[in-house]
């Protein structure tokens, strides 16, 4: 039985081909990416840029040279921030991010630097298009959105916001939705979106990055080698080498290229899932904080016990029936304190493929003997 | 010939291509004489040149191609 339930976190298990991809770049293909042109570097090459290719599809972007890797989203969020932000300049967001995003801003905003707001959301975190267009101003220079909330699962309608925003760039932080949700970044028009690899897609800790349509206007955060224009002191302009100093981490990108070939079919189905998080809603002593629309909602959520404090909760969980969640506030300020969860935080239930439907089963059990 | 690009990308990119096309080349460390790059550059036959430049131009794939020296 398959009793982790924090796959927002991390994702557990992985495709066996992880490892084993992992395990055949140590041990025998060796080699790095992009210097030198003996065998073992140009096999290591082709496996990232297939990996390369293989993440434009998941993203929906047809040119796949713009997509950079870097060792987590929360470093593509960090690069394409603080390279993108000119001083002066103001920022709109939304009031579920994540810290990758929150932390980053208010480190701009104490330098001088930029202004940050918040778009007007529903209680669930849904944001409401119609406001946006009030928010924005002369010197808005981008949104950053959350594309999935790591608390309540709610999924933000990135197309209908898209056109509220207009020719300001939007950067999609789709660390919770990418290989869990369509995403359609060339079709939304999105300018920017980050993903990290070891929570959807499956893959590793330690890969992780960006798509970016308009390269020009965002800056480098690292400068270094890059096996390419080695005769000047400047970073390339080209990309994706002008994101990629330093050697990658190629023994990461062979297990998420393992991950990407190798996608498992769900194990239980979305209506299973819906099912299981409308029992639990119905619960007198849980107050669960999800999408208002089921439609909406990805397959997490967090909830509260009118008795037990979150971290009560979570040690129940785990030591009296071997259920492995997340408590506290998951790196979101900004969501707890919309949710009004900032004080005692939640407990998180974050799904994966390898959940069946008697794991979702054996929860709802759970689910009905704490509510006793 | 030698097929001189940007970067590994696009030299992974065009070997996949003559792979496809079965066009007869290797990828070696790019000659000094060519340029200070510490990468990859892909040599082909003289004789397939104009094809390859074709398929590249096709592909959109900008490249240096120089006659091979040493």
């Amino acid at each position: 039985m398959n009793l982790y339930f924090d796959n927002s976190a991390t994702s557990f298990p992985k495709p066996k081909e992880v490892s084993e991809e992992m395990s055949r770049h140590v041990q025998s293909i060796g080699g790095t990416y992009g210097r030198s042109a003996y065998p073992r570097a140009i096999a290591a090459s082709r496996i990232v840029e297939d990996c390369r290719d293989r993440i434009a599809v998941k993203l929906g972007v047809e040119n796949s040279g713009n997509v950079c890797f870097t060792s987590n989203a929360t470093h593509a969020l960090n690069l394409l921030i603080k390279g993108g932000c000119n001083p002066g300049s103001h920022v709109l967001t939304s009031s579920m991010e994540h810290n990758a995003v929150a932390r980053p801003l208010e480190y701009l905003r104490n330098l001088g630097v930029i202004e940050w707001d918040i778009i007007e959301s529903e209680p669930d975190g849904s944001i409401i298009p119609e406001l946006i267009r009030s928010k924005l101003k002369a010197n808005t220079s981008l949104v950053v959105l959350c594309h999935m909330s790591n608390v309540s699962g709610v999924i933000q309608p990135i197309d209908v916001i898209k056109d509220y925003i207009g020719e300001v760039p939007l950067l999609l932080d789709a660390s919770q939705s990418l290989g869990n949700i369509p995403v359609e970044v060339d079709r939304w028009n999105v300018d920017q979106i980050a993903f990290t690899g070891h929570k959807g897609l499956l893959g590793p800790t330690g890969t992780g990055g960006f798509f970016i349509r308009h390269p020009e206007s965002v800056n480098p955060l690292i400068h270094g080698g890059t096996g390419s224009s080695s005769h000047t002191l400047s970073m390339p302009q080209f990309l994706p080498d002008r994101y990629e100093a330093g050697t990658p981490n190629v023994t990461g990108l062979f297990g998420l290229h393992g991950a990407l070939c190798n996608a498992p079919v769900p194990m239980h189905t979305k209506d299973d899932f819906d099912c299981l998080l409308g029992e639990i809603q119905r619960m007198e002593n849980f107050k669960v904080y999800r999408a208002s629309d089921i439609k909406r909602q990805g397959e997490l959520f967090s909830v509260v016990h009118s008795r037990m404090n979150s971290s009560e909760l979570a040690n129940r969980l785990l030591s009296e029936y071997g259920i492995e969640i997340r408590s506290g506030l998951h790196c979101a300020l900004l969501a707890h304190r919309h949710l009004g969860t900032d004080v005692q935080g939640t407990c998180r239930f974050s799904f994966s493929p390898y959940h069946s439907l008697e794991d979702l089963q054996y929860l709802l059990k759970v689910f009905y003997e704490l509510n006793k | 010939m030698i097929l001189i690009f940007q970067n590994i990308r696009k030299v992974i990119k065009v070997d996949n291509l003559l792979l496809d096309k079965k066009i007869k080349h290797r990828i070696l460390p790019v000659p000094k004489e060519h340029s200070s790059e510490c990468g990859m550059c892909i040599e082909i036959e003289p004789v397939d040149c104009e094809l390859v430049r074709s398929l590249l131009i096709e592909q959109n794939i900008s490249v240096s191609i120089s006659e091979k020296l040493s």
